[in-house]
């Protein structure tokens, strides 16, 4: 009887150290982001009195909406087909970035730097770290400049969708908001 | 004797997960700059991301919402059509002494410098007792798998300077994107760290469309005195998943992908 105790225990402790060495292998892939608490792909907007942005929209809506009155500047993408465009309203304090979708060009991400600009949680420039992280949770990714709250992407070839924030001083800078997007070409 | 099997059963389970705890204990990294739970330093001055003009193929006069990345005029350089397999007579991998005129974008931090903030990820990612390519190769991983592509034009006119080339790494590791000169500029950041001595190199990749494409990466000088490319950027965004595809390789490796002047750098075979 003694004899298949120790079997018993042997065999369980066995198993035991089993569990703990794929602990150890599984190191998490920083692609695998987990979802910060206080953060959903309903908070991928930026607004500005009454109206509401966001990205995977049409850059010819955004001309519509915005005016003809846009700093432009263009390259070809060493990360995608095609090319980087940026659409950069001074007076809005808003840039747009696109990448192509066909013969059309799509929002991929919103970058705003100054004016009553703020989140769907009420985060403008100048909020503090705190209040961002009492209004989203502990970010994704930090570092001494940036918090990002990223979702993670639909499918393996993708990155996910984000919404980040620079700081100066301790306040927020800047917010900008980027699309899920597909690594590589398209 | 079920009573005493079944206590026997549980203090053995019990043990067990004790022991997890031990062991998951012994293997936590340590604590790094990226994930911290707790707020970090205030910084003194927030990096510029907007973007200008690319001074190769942007015809536009762009003014830029923020001033700290001037757009250059430059035209292009064109790129010899394929590598030299003859050895460079006199290859160096020093950066050119000149300064570059036009700062770029990198932000200042309190106490953060570029040599803290490389360190702290080497310390974390690298492999303590591990060779230099296994440090090159874990570096270069974090950040295929971290870095995130933003497009930020940079002045080029005076080359990679090595105040240039410390800018847009520090911009990069700290914003965590950048376009492929930031990449490659903290990826020379990193090798030089690790005593490979890195330059950038400016040349251009081939789209799967089929376009020679302005581009910027790493040609570094391992240990035993040969010298290698790596792609960070090409690794992530067109390898289909197979980065590695662009760490470490020879001209030869690289040429089908990739052209450069090859008098201007050394030769890697």
């Amino acid at each position: 009887m003694k004899k298949f105790f120790a079997l018993i225990l042997a065999l369980v402790m066995c198993f035991a150290l089993v569990g703990c060495g794929e602990d150890e292998k599984a190191s998490p892939s920083p692609d695998v982001v987990e979802t910060a608490a206080g953060f959903s792909a309903s908070d991928l907007t930026l607004k500005n009195g009454d109206k509401e942005y966001k990205c995977d929209v049409y850059i010819d809506d955004i001309i519509a909406d915005f005016g003809e009155n846009y700093v432009y500047s263009e390259a070809m993408s060493c990360a995608y087909d095609g090319m980087d465009k940026v659409y950069g309203y001074a007076d809005a304090n808003i840039d747009f970035s696109t990448r192509p979708d066909g013969d059309k060009d799509i929002v991929c991400e919103m970058y705003v730097h100054g004016g009553d600009w703020e989140t769907s949680k009420g985060i403008k420039l100048g909020s503090s770290r705190e209040q961002v992280i009492e209004a989203y949770g502990e970010p994704t990714q930090e570092t001494n400049l940036m918090f990002y709250y990223i979702l993670p992407a639909s499918n393996a070839e993708s990155e996910g969708a984000s919404l980040y924030f620079e700081f100066a001083n301790n306040a927020v800078s800047a917010i900008g908001v980027t699309a899920e997007q597909l690594i590589g070409e398209e | 004797m079920k009573r005493v099997f079944a206590l026997i059963l549980a203090a053995a389970l019990l043990l067990g997960c004790a022991g997890c705890e031990s062991f998951g204990g012994a293997i936590t990294p340590p604590p790094s700059p990226w994930n911290s739970t707790t707020p970090t330093e205030t910084p003194s001055e927030t990096p510029s991301t907007a973007p200008s003009e690319d001074p190769s193929t942007a015809p536009s006069t762009d003014v830029s919402t923020e001033p700290s990345e001037a757009p250059s005029d430059e035209p292009s350089e064109e790129p010899s059509a394929a590598p030299s397999t003859e050895p460079s007579t006199a290859p160096s991998v020093a950066p050119s002494a000149a300064p570059s005129t036009e700062p770029s974008s990198a932000p200042v931090s309190g106490d953060s410098t570029l040599e803290t903030e490389v360190a702290a990820i080497i310390a974390k990612e690298c492999p303590a007792n591990g060779t230099q390519a296994e440090k090159i190769t874990a570096v270069f991983d974090w950040m295929v798998s971290t870095l995130k592509y933003k497009y930020v034009t940079v002045d080029l006119s005076n080359g990679y300077t090595d105040e240039l080339v410390d800018e847009l790494a520090y911009y990069t590791i700290t914003t965590l994107r950048g376009a492929c000169e930031h990449q490659a500029s903290l990826m020379k950041v990193f090798a030089d760290t690790l005593g490979a001595p890195a330059v950038v190199v400016k040349g251009d990749f081939l789209a799967e469309d089929g376009t020679w494409t302005e581009h910027g990466w790493v040609i570094v000088q391992l240990e035993d005195g040969s010298y290698r490319h790596i792609d960070v950027l090409f690794g992530r965004n067109h390898t289909h998943g197979k980065p590695h595809t662009m760490l470490l390789k020879t001209d030869e490796e690289f040429k089908a992908t990739h052209r450069w002047n090859a008098d201007d750098y050394p030769a890697c075979e």
